[in-house]
């Protein structure tokens, strides 16, 4: 059986890509300041994924405080930005 | 007759010319003239009793036509009275028919009131809530400083459950 070269070399891609992906995920932390290591101490300790992870931290200046972490397609939203987007809703929802 | 003063041949010849103007007169005149008078008057009766005949038709037909006039009559203020009837009754329907359908406009006017309130009381409240927490933002930009930020951050780490997110 022969298999297509272009579809060879697309998965030939795709299995590095992830081989590579495997070794270190890359996780994004946003936060209104540049956390300290610490805070980022801290936050491993809960957040077990950020022990193995490529870890960058980036400063946002829309972000009140908190933070927001970011991995592949997931987001986890703790920043005060979003309480207020909550008391947002809840205030419409409830008025 | 002759010592009489009468001449008799005289009174013959008179006689004879009185009987031939007699016969003449009979024959020629008096006859025709008579027949003719009968004719008129014959005539005359038969104009009156046509004329006798024509009234009682006259009145005969003065009658039926009466009559039919009456019968007319009668028959247009039946169809009068039917027509107005019916209009009256089309008249109801149409007024029923109206006043249903303005019913209707008046409750999907209503309606349509209500919704647009709904939907502007639901449009107020989001703008309620959008520029309470637009306000409070503000507030809070200018409110925060780092160390603040840094203590909620601290608060938020400390009251975050152990997150397992699988790979």
């Amino acid at each position: 059986m022969r298999i297509d070269p272009v579809l060879k070399e697309e998965l030939k891609q795709y299995l590095l890509k992830k081989t590579k992906d495997e070794q270190k995920p890359r996780v994004v932390i946003r936060a209104a300041y540049a956390l300290s290591d610490q805070e980022i101490e801290a936050l491993k300790e809960k957040i077990q994924i950020l022990n193995k992870a490529d870890i960058v931290v980036e400063k946002s200046t829309d972000i009140l405080a908190g933070f927001i972490i970011q991995f592949d397609s997931s987001v986890i939203d703790l920043s005060l930005n979003s309480e207020l987007q909550s008391l947002e809703h809840t205030l419409y929802e409830t008025a | 007759m002759e010592n009489l003063g009468l001449d008799v041949k005289l009174i013959v010849s008179q006689i004879v010319s009185f009987a031939i103007f007699y016969f003449i007169f009979r024959r020629f005149i008096s006859a025709p003239l008579l027949k003719f008078l009968k004719q008129q008057k014959e005539d005359e009766e038969l104009r009156e009793k046509l004329a006798e005949e024509l009234e009682e038709r006259k009145s005969v037909l003065e009658e039926k036509d009466r009559k039919m006039n009456k019968e007319r009559k009668a028959a247009l203020d039946a169809a009068l009275a039917q027509g107005k009837k019916d209009a009256e009754k089309v008249k109801n329907e149409l007024i029923e028919d109206a006043k249903k359908q303005a019913e209707a406009i008046i409750l999907r006017g209503k309606e349509q009131i209500e919704e647009e309130k709904q939907k502007l009381y639901k449009d107020m409240r989001k703008k309620i809530a959008q520029v309470s927490v637009m306000l409070v933002e503000s507030a809070l930009k200018d409110y925060l400083t780092v160390d603040a930020q840094k203590e909620i951050t601290k608060n938020i780490t400390k009251n975050l459950p152990k997150i397992k997110i699988s790979e």
